[in-house]
């Protein structure tokens, strides 16, 4: 059961993540779809959306493993997961410190998150809770904590 | 008071420095990764009645010492006969720190285990058996946590009762009636001049030079059994005497390891399953450029309400200042343009530089440091270079001195010098200021992605380099990676943030010191001779940069950057000091890029030319004198000058020329 669910949730991911980091750079490129890319609040910025499909690749590897069932699927999982959470802390604290200097320094310029990296914010979510569902035992015996 | 002296010898990455900063209260660098250690550095320790003075010695896996760092452990033991040596094991990894532990009881010093990262070896079920070691291996064992300090006072106190416990035997391990034979013949042979037999014990001495050790062969030098021992050796083969003591060594540790430690048995660990997957062919390049582009993310990012809160307080000053009215005016201009254009405009740069080396001790607390130069190996390879080289090079994106001391790990003389010539090219922390200046003036869309690039450009410039320094004048093939991965671990924020301060506080004495000086001395040369206008060309600065201008006019750069130019060689921060100082604060609270924008002989091209220029023109001052001291030839000291400024000259002429025709004509 478990198999399955993990198998679903790196597919999707990859997917997810794929699209997110396209969106990014091709907006970069091309600005007539920096527009509607906006809408959906994925901004146009070619090295983030590569950190993206860089993510995107190890959930695909993942994937890969798991449904082929050699060694090591899990852990592309979870390294995938991994760098998912370093990642949106990354976004998230970019935007808490944009946000922050704006508020407290700004000239009364609206804050707007959209701006900064909020794919990346926003997909960790679910990577997190599942590292933390199925990884925590696994981290453990890496950290030795 | 009784004076000992102790060093602490070991493997790389066992602890030794934890222990010697917990037991002397030193800061010594710490990292996890072999090689961090690349100097003997002493402290003192008191305990009861007694001084001991400890010495911390770089990681080793044997005395048969290969690169300058074990070199310099080997020699400290060897020739400075410490009281007591204390062999710090990684319990974790027994079985491979045994090897060092019996060439040290060869030798036969007093000799003190410490039992290092009792922690993960208990939680991870390993049992070593205390009593036992004492038993078999006849020396003393102490459990220790370095870094929670326990056990470090039953460790001095060990140590202690051991330099005056007398006499030291040697052990010996046989080695078969053949070479035994060798052995005693070469070792009477030794005791025959018994100035020599009392400085190195003739049994050591006589394996040691059966080995084929070069070190030991001079030890031997203007002795009087020289001779004798010389035509004594030419009757064995020593590549394959080495062999077979080697065998022998392990042979000895194989047996002895069941009797100590039971559950000595290494599985697949989960760091080993997550290292197939950071290393992995495909995947582990592209893993590494994006946490680095995370880092500079962060860097940047994080720093922005630090920089404005900084910006504003100067500011403030400023239009105080300014608003005083008060006299005398040269003496308002010191504070405005002198100090706080000058040196404020570094300040502003440390929350920056403060982020950047905290990231970089993160990456290196974890474990990620020594899979990042696994990754690059394939690629460092290629160009012929060993994967060794690329932690130099990581390391320089803090500050190329510490770098460029790394490179004493690397064993081959041509790799080596190598990875120090093209160190320089990383983008230290003191060039961050210029790069934040600039590309926050000139591309405030892009900055945090033109940063990148320059990082970037800087490792493509190294990469090159050394790509040609190896087909031309460094010839070689690369030595084959050998590097133990270190474990992973969860940083704690704590020894994190005390890496960075410990790292990032150089930067503020700088700023405080040298970064000072020349912000006055330029200011001096922008006011005086007194009563010309401030910064003008009637100014010694003006008379000064009109003079270098011709040198830098194909450049596109005008006088004041020939001037921030050349004070930059004392410290790259400076560049950006001196800009500050010569373009003043002015009358309202225009800041530097303010101000730099507003100047018609500045354009975007420019200023990435000049950003491209100072990150690759020369070394600063520090990192010349350690190239210097590392290389110990001038020949090269020199070279690596004249050849960052070639580079920096071509690359910055190209860009200034291509930039016009590629973006047709902005
Ligand atoms: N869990 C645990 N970690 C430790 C212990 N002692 C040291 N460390 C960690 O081990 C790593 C290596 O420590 P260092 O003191 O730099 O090792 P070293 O032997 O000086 O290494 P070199 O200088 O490279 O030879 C660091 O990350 C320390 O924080 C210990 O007893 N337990
Ligand atoms: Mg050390």
């Amino acid at each position: 059961m478990t198999s399955t669910l993990k198998t679903t949730f790196a597919a999707v991911f990859g997917i997810l993540y794929w699209l997110s980091g396209l969106t990014m750079i091709l907006s970069a490129l091309v600005p007539a779809l920096a527009e509607p890319a906006g809408q959906f609040m994925i901004p146009a910025d070619p090295a983030a959306g590569f950190v993206l499909c860089v993510v995107g690749t190890v959930f695909l590897f993942a994937y890969r493993r798991l449904t082929a069932g050699t060694a090591g699927g899990q852990a592309y999982l979870y390294v995938a997961m991994g760098l998912s959470l370093i990642f949106g802390i990354v976004a998230l604290l970019s935007m808490l410190a944009v946000g922050a200097d704006l508020i407290l320094f700004g000239d009364g310029e609206p804050w707007d998150p959209a701006q900064v990296l909020i794919p990346m914010v926003w997909l960790a979510l679910l990577p997190a809770i599942g590292l933390y569902a199925w990884g925590r035992e696994f981290v453990g015996n890496i950290t030795g904590t | 008071m009784k004076t000992i002296r102790i060093a602490l010898a070991g493997n790389p990455n066992v602890g030794k420095s934890t222990i010697f900063n917990a037991l002397t209260g030193s800061r010594q660098h710490v990292g996890n990764w072999p090689g961090v250690t690349v100097e003997k550095k002493s402290g003192y320790a008191r305990i009861g009645d007694h001084e001991i003075e400890i010495v911390d010695l770089p990681g080793t896996y044997s005395l048969t010492a290969y690169s300058v760092d074990e070199v310099v452990a080997r020699d400290y033991i060897i020739e400075e006969k410490p009281d007591v040596v204390v062999h710090v094991v990684d319990a974790t990894n027994f079985e491979r720190n045994l090897y060092l532990t019996t060439q040290l009881m060869e030798l036969g010093v007093p000799l003190v285990m410490a039992l290092n990262m009792s922690d993960m070896a208990e939680k991870s079920g390993t049992v070593i058996n205390r009593s036992s070691i004492k038993k078999y291996f006849e020396i003393p064992v102490v459990r220790t946590i370095g870094s929670k300090g326990e056990g470090l006072n039953e460790l001095l106190r060990c140590a202690i009762n051991e330099s005056e416990t007398s006499p030291h035997h040697e052990h010996a391990i046989g080695y078969g009636d053949a070479i035994e034979s060798s052995i005693s013949g070469i070792g009477t042979a030794i005791s025959s001049d018994p100035a020599l037999a009392a400085r190195y014990p003739p049994r050591w001495l006589a394996i040691r030079l059966l080995e084929g050790d070069g070190n030991a062969k001079e030890k031997l030098r203007g002795s009087s059994a020289e001779h004798k021992v010389l035509s004594l050796l030419e009757q064995c083969d020593p590549d394959q005497v080495e062999a077979e003591m080697a065998d022998r060594r392990y042979e000895v540790i194989a047996a002895l390891l069941p009797q100590v430690c039971t559950t000595c048995v290494k599985e697949m660990s989960s760091s080993d399953i997550i290292d197939q997957v950071i290393t992995n062919r495909y995947l582990g390049i592209p893993i590494f450029l994006a946490l680095m582009w995370g880092a500079f993310q962060l860097t940047f990012a994080v720093a922005t309400p630090f920089m404005t809160a900084i910006d504003e307080l100067f500011a403030y000053c400023a239009a105080a200042l300014a608003g005083s009215g008060a006299e005398p005016a040269w003496l308002m201009s010191l504070l405005g343009d002198g100090i706080i254009g000058g040196l404020g405009s570094v300040i502003i740069f440390l929350p920056n530089i403060f982020i950047l080396l905290f990231l970089l001790s993160l990456l290196e607390d974890s474990g990620y440091l020594a899979r990042a130069a696994f990754v690059m190996d394939r690629l460092m390879y290629a160009i012929g270079l060993p994967g060794k080289s690329f932690i130099p090079m990581l390391i320089g994106f803090g500050c190329n001195v510490p770098a460029i001391m790394a490179t004493r790990t690397i064993e081959d003389k041509n790799d080596r010098l190598i990875t120090i010539l093209i160190n320089p090219f990383m983008s230290c922390g003191a060039r961050l200021p210029v790069f934040v200046l600039l590309a926050g003036a000139f591309f405030p869309a892009n900055a945090g992605n033109v940063v990148f690039v320059l990082y970037v450009i800087g490792i493509v410039v190294a990469i090159a380099s050394a790509w040609l320094f190896r087909k031309t004048i460094l010839p070689g093939k690369p030595a084959p990676f050998l590097m133990e991965m270190p474990p992973y671990r969860l940083p704690t924020f704590f020894t994190s943030v005390r890496h960075m301060w410990d790292r990032g506080y150089m930067y503020i004495r700088k700023a405080g010191g040298i970064i000072l000086a020349g912000a006055l001395i330029v200011w001096f040369l922008a006011t005086f001779p007194y009563g010309v206008e401030y910064g003008s060309a009637e100014s010694y600065a003006g008379m000064l940069g009109h003079l270098l201008q011709p040198l830098v006019a194909p450049l596109g750069f005008d006088w004041k950057i020939a001037v921030a130019l050349l004070f930059g060689f004392i410290a790259k921060e400076i560049v950006v000091g001196s800009l500050g100082a010569l373009y003043g604060t002015g009358e309202d609270e225009g800041t530097l890029s303010a101000a730099l924008l507003a100047d018609p002989s500045f354009g975007a091209v420019t200023a990435f030319a000049l950003m491209v220029f100072v990150l690759l023109y020369m070394p600063c001052v520090a990192a010349i004198a350690v190239i210097k001291k590392e290389t110990g030839s001038w020949k090269w000291t020199i070279f690596s000058v004249g050849y960052g400024i070639a580079v920096a000259y071509i690359l910055a002429l190209v860009i200034v020329h291509a930039a016009p025709v590629l973006t047709g004509g902005i």
